[in-house]
């Protein structure tokens, strides 16, 4: 039933992100306001954002998981723990990967340096690290604690980071275009089919976790 | 031809993410039903 | 009458004891500190060769100079944990000692290092790299002590995870780069500060900013080193 719902939302998401026709005066409820220097190409938002948003939230789910295991030591978790950073390696991958397209369109290099592009390149740092450090442990229990410990301390100065690139880099590139003002200022349309979108992407994942879940700890449960 | 690809490339790029969507989407069904297989044996 | 010794007091004294054994145990093989000391030279050697008689910009000596602190620390700082485990005394230290003593005892350890590789660091960078002029010392001063501290805190918990590990020596610096990397950009830019001759007070932020780093830093990896540490 919700694998069902899941293809036909992506399904329409995919046609209305790419189908809705674009005008500079968007007059009809179904059109999507023109962006100056981007046009067409703007439509990359409604794929490229969600997948930055979901790395970032299955670093929290990674961390999560990983402070349940650090508490019940149960292996479970870390199995749960270890799917969830797998999983935001790749979409942490897909995001530094289209935000790079986007910037050739929209600022005419591949890398800038922008806050954005950095923050999501040291994310893929800290997830490239979290399982270099997991390949180097074999026993069990202390890959689990040691790959919990090392993704609470990631996650915990991860904000830091956060803060200090709007000032390292307050003189460079302006922000992509839609978020700077802080507020959502977007057009109600495009704001539609853009959260759809996010859900859509945030229920793919859901599934792809629980997946890779139920095989590790099939994989788990064998080895006992 | 690359006339009509070149006005109609929106439309080509729909087409080919719906396909590549498609797949993907078979892909991970077909890896869940042999989960499902799997874990109906590891409990019997 | 005898009163009975607080139980931070001798949490205290326990911490304090382990780094003095390291620190003694230092100083007979000086093993770190010769190793630290002659990375130091090379690395900045390098640097001067590699620049030639060219002379680099100012902001690019001021991250350079940072480049130099993070690898030499990368190169040092993990020896306190495994150390312990070469030589199989970890489980006595274990047994003998509570995780937080142990986790105080080396990041002291690494904090007395951290400081006096710095300070040769920073002293031969200024003697052989003509270009770099610090014209605010006080920022340039608070900058190398607040990010010295930030280092050895950081540094210190990523050695404890990887001394249990199989690849030590190449997953530390891995490991510890996005964990160090906003406080190596702050301080970055507060070197680049001193070298422009700006006012103390615009250096505020970045100090606020190494502080609080070093205070959530301590304060998350002494509630973890326990879990590391017991086996």
């Amino acid at each position: 039933m919700f694998k069902t719902l899941l293809f036909v939302w992506m399904t329409g998401v995919i046609v209305l992100a790419l189908g809705l026709p674009m005008s500079p005066q968007p007059r009809a409820w179904y059109e999507f306001p023109t962006i100056p220097s981007l046009e067409e190409k703007a439509r990359i938002m409604f794929f490229h954002v969600p997948t930055a948003w979901l790395s970032a939230v299955a670093f929290i789910m990674s961390m999560v998981y990983g402070i349940n295991y650090l508490r019940k030591k149960n292996l479970e978790d870390d199995v749960k723990s270890a799917a969830a950073a797998g999983l935001g390696f790749l979409f942490c991958f897909l995001a530094t990967a289209t935000g790079a397209i986007w910037a050739k369109f929209s600022w005419g290099t591949y890398w800038n340096w922008d806050p954005r592009q950095t923050s999501i390149f040291v994310l893929l740092l800290i997830y490239g690290a979290y399982f270099a450090l997991r390949s180097a442990i074999e026993v069990e229990e202390k890959r689990a604690t040691l790959s919990a410990v090392y993704a609470i301390i990631a996650a915990v100065t991860m904000p830091f980071f956060m803060f200090i690139m709007p000032r390292i880099r307050a003189s460079l590139h302006p922000e992509p275009i839609l978020n700077v003002q802080g507020k959502l200022d977007m057009n109600p349309t495009m704001l539609v089919v853009f959260l759809a979108s996010l859900a859509g992407f945030t229920g793919l994942y859901y599934w792809m976790w629980k997946l890779h879940v139920k095989v590790q700890t099939l994989e788990l449960h064998r080895q006992n | 031809m690359a006339d009509f690809l070149s006005q109609n490339s929106l439309y080509i790029v729909l087409i080919v993410v719906l396909v590549v969507w498609g797949g993907v989407f078979a892909y991970m069904n077909r890896i869940e039903s042999k989960i499902k297989k799997l874990e109906h044996s590891s409990k019997q | 009458m005898q009163r009975a010794e607080s139980p931070t007091r001798r949490w205290l004294r326990s911490a304090v004891s382990i780094f003095r054994k390291d620190w003694r145990s230092e100083l007979r093989t000086r093993y770190v500190m010769s190793a630290l000391v002659m990375f130091v030279v090379t690395t900045i050697s390098i640097v001067v060769f590699a620049l030639g008689s060219e002379s680099a910009p100012l902001d690019a000596l001021s991250g350079m100079l940072w480049v130099v602190i993070f690898f030499a620390a990368m190169s040092g700082l993990s020896r306190t944990f495994v150390t312990e485990e070469e030589r199989g005394t970890a489980m006595t230290l274990q047994l003998l000692a509570t995780p937080g003593a142990v986790f105080f005892g080396k990041l002291l350890f690494n904090l007395v290092l951290v400081l006096g590789v710095n300070a040769l660091t920073v002293l031969l960078y200024a003697i052989f790299l003509t270009g770099f002029v610090v014209k605010t010392f006080s920022i340039f001063f608070f900058t190398i002590l607040f990010g010295s501290v930030g280092l050895a805190a950081a540094s210190t918990i990523i050695a404890g995870i990887i001394a249990k590990a199989n690849t030590k020596g190449t997953l530390y610096p891995v490991l510890s780069f996005p964990i160090l990397l906003p406080l190596l950009l702050t301080c970055i830019n507060g070197t680049r500060l001193a070298t422009e001759g700006a006012f103390i007070e615009e250096a505020y932020g970045e100090f606020q900013f190494l502080v609080s780093y070093i205070i959530v830093v301590v304060t998350a990896s002494s509630v973890l080193f326990e879990y590391i540490w017991k086996d």
